[in-house]
């Protein structure tokens, strides 16, 4: 179940599935919990927040692989075996470097708020400080708007 | 001729200037009375339906780039909770602070959020008066405005002269024209019109927690444009701040990251605040407009009329506020107003 409500709520489904899924969502509970909770944990997933790399860290990796730029290239030139085996060191060397800094320092992720969500989420908030009627009554177009 | 003398001129004088005193004086009792008289509708509007049983029927209108929308809604208000449902399927019921949305996923309970408590009076920022009576749904009511300096209204409310029930909410742009409104066109109120609302039993829903402060880097002052910061709590996927002015909220939701511009919903439109680049949307229940900023996402939402949209997302947006609201900022940013 869960990885057919994760495929759904990736769009990865045909019509005819997705049109089973939600059929089968309108009837079961169970159903409509476990998408909750696939959803909430993909959420709390987008949610981790990323940070930069540490002030001067690439420009570290930069000059690192610059300076291994200066052996690798004469790899393609008439050199000595000494030189072919550091330009392997330093080309592995290089290459380590880029799969560390990959997995290790995390990049800034790509955003996309679900604005849907939002916009509920703030009449929700606003019934609790104001008329709930005027407040949410326009939520109820919206979430029919969606469909 | 009788000359009058002096002394009887100066004692004229001074009893037309007493009367003109008089007069200025009472007039200004007389606004400030229904100055007061306004608020407390207001006030009092908010905790009505609560206290009164009733179904009824509302017109939803809003506009966008495409003209003028309307939708139909049926509500039922009773044992504490509001039900209301949309002709085209979209349904919110709403248990004070457990509000469920029902949509093309089936029902979702929506993310607890701290209470809202601390609120602005309704004339913290708006001058507010009555306008004379109106008639929404065969129902009697008073008309109450919330006036910007300049002498525009931005708000238009007809309360419910029995029951203090707002009837018809119509938010006006600067030229007066109607951008937003909810209507009653038929209401039931009173004994026979007691009606169960049906609960959704076995809904879980998580609790968004509040936030005594704005996590480090997040972005939120105490007072933007002339609303004032009520809470602000944590959700898995960014930090939302909610805003009032008393008449109007908004709500600021802050992700860090960098906003993926192509996945946004269609419907919205490319424009320029504050020389930053912002989409935005006009939905039935708001305005609302996505930017980033500084490493944050931003998503702003509120009831309010666009040009009090733009200044305060133009105010989000160049981060530039005037030193009053700095001062303030300063002043109630340890404190906090949620």
């Amino acid at each position: 179940m869960n990885d057919v409500l994760s495929a759904y709520l990736d769009g990865e489904l045909s019509d005819a599935e997705r049109a089973e899924v939600e059929a089968q969502l309108e009837r079961s509970a169970e159903w409509r919990t476990e998408l909750a909770e696939v959803r909430a944990a993909r959420d709390a997933l987008r949610g981790i927040p990323s940070r930069d790399a540490p002030e001067g860290f690439w420009d570290a990796v930069f000059a690192r692989v610059e300076a291994d730029d200066d052996v690798v290239v004469p790899i393609t030139a008439a050199r000595s075996d000494r030189r072919r085996r550091w330009g392997w060191v330093a080309a592995s060397a290089a290459a380590v470097a880029a799969v560390v800094a990959v997995i290790v320092v995390p990049h800034r992720n790509e955003v996309t708020p679900n604005v849907t969500a939002v916009i509920a989420q703030h009449g929700a908030q606003g019934s609790d400080s104001g008329d709930p009627v005027t407040v949410l009554a326009p939520v109820g177009p919206l979430a029919g708007f969606r469909r | 001729m009788t000359r009058l003398r002096p002394l009887t001129l100066a004692t004229s004088a001074s009893i037309a200037l007493a009367l003109v005193v008089a007069v200025a004086t009472s007039a200004g009792a007389g606004t400030d009375s229904d100055a007061k008289h306004a608020a407390r509708l207001v006030r009092d509007a908010r905790h009505a339906a609560a206290d009164h049983d009733f179904t009824g029927e509302a017109t939803v209108t809003w506009t966008t780039a495409n003209g003028m929308h309307r939708a139909s809604v049926r509500v039922m208000n009773g044992d504490g909770a509001t039900a209301i449902t949309a002709s085209d399927g979209g349904e919110v019921i709403d248990e004070g602070r457990r509000t469920y949305l029902h949509d093309q996923l089936g029902w979702t309970g929506l993310v607890i959020e701290p209470s809202a408590r601390k609120i602005p009076p309704p004339d913290h920022r708006w001058k507010l008066a009555t306008a004379g009576a109106a008639t929404v749904a065969e129902r009697r009511g008073t008309v109450v405005l919330a006036t910007r300096s300049n002498g525009e209204p931005a708000q238009r409310l007809v309360v419910d002269d029995a029951t203090g029930v707002l009837l018809a909410r119509d938010v006006l742009g600067p030229k007066g024209n109607v951008q937003r409104s909810v209507r009653f066109t038929s209401i039931d109120l009173g004994e026979d019109s007691l009606t169960h609302v049906g609960v959704r039993g076995g809904m879980r829903s998580r609790k968004a927690e509040p936030l005594a402060s704005a996590p480090d880097g997040y972005h939120a002052p105490s007072t933007l444009a002339g609303f004032q910061l009520v809470t602000r709590s944590r959700h898995p996927d960014g930090v939302l701040f909610f805003y009032s002015d008393g008449v109007f909220t908004a709500s600021v939701f802050e992700q860090q990251g960098d906003l993926d511009w192509s996945a946004l919903p269609s419907g919205g439109s490319d424009s320029q605040l504050a020389d930053t680049r912002t989409r935005t949307y006009n939905d039935p229940s708001g305005d609302v407009a996505v930017w980033e900023h500084d490493g944050l996402v931003l998503t702003c939402v509120t009831d309010a009329p666009s040009d009090v949209f733009a200044h305060m997302v133009g105010a989000l947006a160049s981060d530039e506020r005037s030193t009053a609201e700095q001062v303030v900022d300063f002043v109630l940013g340890p404190f906090g107003w949620g």
